[in-house]
């Protein structure tokens, strides 16, 4: 008996003594783990994601002082006419000049289009993709818009519609979706058009088969907004 | 008394056991997590890409805020009888006008000329990358393609599609023809040259 007692105490101390030594070389292990060194040498993964937030909100920052001042600007030269401080035939030029090319507000009749990944499972056709919007645009073009805009980004003539991996970006700005798309101009014309079954026949398949969502509707006084993004016309200029 | 000796010795065990159990748990996902954080290659790549976009987007702001600022002060001088903004403005609408193509355009660029036809989503993907590149201004067949245009009225099915873009030829040129480029997307014969020159009719 003695014996058996004896044989089972020195089992369990030298279970015990194997399970101690276990907990302190893992307690030594996980107080002295060292980060590996990282394989880009650039910037470690953690720091490179702050750094890309940080440029977002700069660019955030940056675009709402851009439409600040370009409202400061138009509202300047609205009070130079008033006043009569310079010629008021340059200055209707130029202030018809901005609204054509994207730089004031713009309010009038259009419509309203949503597009919108699927509420289905994701698959390459089920979710609204860059050349969607890009394919859009040109439609709306075509079908007399006097102005457009995608989630408060104004299309201008250096406006692009780009793709970076899984983000649209709009104007160089990541937009995610329902992307709201805003077009001034005849609203009956461009609603028959983006309603007629034979346009945009890629997009219909693909709301029909895979649920991508697609609505269009005709508004009143749709208010788009001023561009505010980069804008500089360096190398042209007018030929005599 | 031997009895509850060994029932404490097994909560002792158990206890133990629990704690190396919790550890090795403790020590497993550390180590993922560190794997997860250095080696995410991928997640890596598409944040430089993004952050390096970025660098340079938030440098044509800022350059576009000094121009902006620059012209509040013309015009602010012009209200106070300082100075005449008359210049300031004019400059204003001459770019405008270009924008517009109201009047025809001249300046350096490139001259892309594609030996078949391009379809259509082709050309809206070019004219894309043309305006994120930093085309100014851009013709097809020696028609004006605006802010405005639309591909369909432009003759992009001809047996020769030719596009004039002016902007700063070295870049164009760079852009266009690098690896992995628009051009090589398109995959279409095509001729790219850098021009000192290019004249650019008004939009009809």
């Amino acid at each position: 008996m003695k014996k058996i007692l004896h044989f089972q105490f020195n089992y369990i101390a030298l279970a015990s003594l194997i399970v101690g030594l276990a907990i302190g070389f893992l307690i030594m292990a996980q107080w002295k783990v060292k980060p590996i060194r990282v394989q880009n040498p650039v910037l470690p993964f953690v720091t490179l994601r702050t750094i890309r937030d940080n440029l977002t909100k700069e660019q955030n920052d940056l675009k709402i002082k851009i439409a600040a001042n370009q409202k400061e600007s138009n509202d300047l030269t609205a009070q130079i006419k008033k006043d009569k401080k310079e010629s008021s035939a340059l200055l209707d030029d130029y202030e018809n000049s901005k609204k054509e090319v994207g730089l004031t507000d713009l309010a009038g009749d259009g419509v309203l289009i949503m597009i919108d990944d699927s509420r289905g499972p994701a698959t390459i056709d089920s979710i609204t993709h860059a050349a969607d919007l890009r394919d859009l645009v040109d439609f709306l073009w075509a079908n007399g818009a006097a102005a457009i805009s995608i989630n408060g980004e104004r299309l201008i003539y250096n406006s692009s519609i780009d793709c970076i991996v899984n983000t649209v970006l709009i104007n160089n700005t990541k937009t995610t979706p329902p992307f709201n798309i805003l077009v001034i101009g005849n609203a009956n014309k461009l609603s028959n058009a983006l309603n007629d079954e034979n346009n945009l026949r890629e997009i219909r398949k693909r709301v029909k088969n895979q649920g991508l969502v697609f609505r269009v509707s005709a508004e009143n006084n749709l208010k788009i907004p001023v561009y505010n993004g980069s804008f500089k016309i360096e190398t042209a200029k007018i030929a005599e | 008394m031997i009895k509850i000796k060994n029932n404490f010795i097994g909560i002792l065990i158990a206890l133990i056991g629990i704690l190396t159990g919790y550890f090795i748990m403790l020590q497993w996902t550390t180590y993922k997590a560190t794997q997860k954080l250095i080696y995410n290659t991928e997640d890596n790549n598409a944040i430089t890409l993004e952050a390096s976009n970025l660098m340079e987007t938030n440098q044509d702001l800022r350059d576009r805020l000094d121009r902006l600022n620059i012209q509040i002060d013309e015009l602010k001088q012009s209200l106070d009888n300082r100075k005449s903004a008359a210049e300031a403005i004019s400059a204003g609408l001459r770019q405008n006008q270009i924008i517009e193509g109201t009047t025809k355009a001249s300046g350096e660029g490139i001259r892309l000329e594609f030996f078949g036809p391009l379809i259509k989503t082709q050309a809206i993907d070019l004219i894309n990358a043309l305006r994120n590149i930093g085309a100014e201004a851009i013709a097809i067949n020696n028609k004006r393609f605006t802010d405005k245009s639309s591909i369909e009225n432009f003759p992009i099915a001809d047996s020769t599609v030719a596009f004039e873009i002016i902007g700063k030829k070295d870049i164009l040129y760079e852009a266009l023809t690098r690896k992995g480029g628009i051009l090589e997307q398109i995959g279409k014969n095509n001729k790219v040259e850098k021009k000192e020159q290019l004249v650019l009719p008004a939009k009809q």
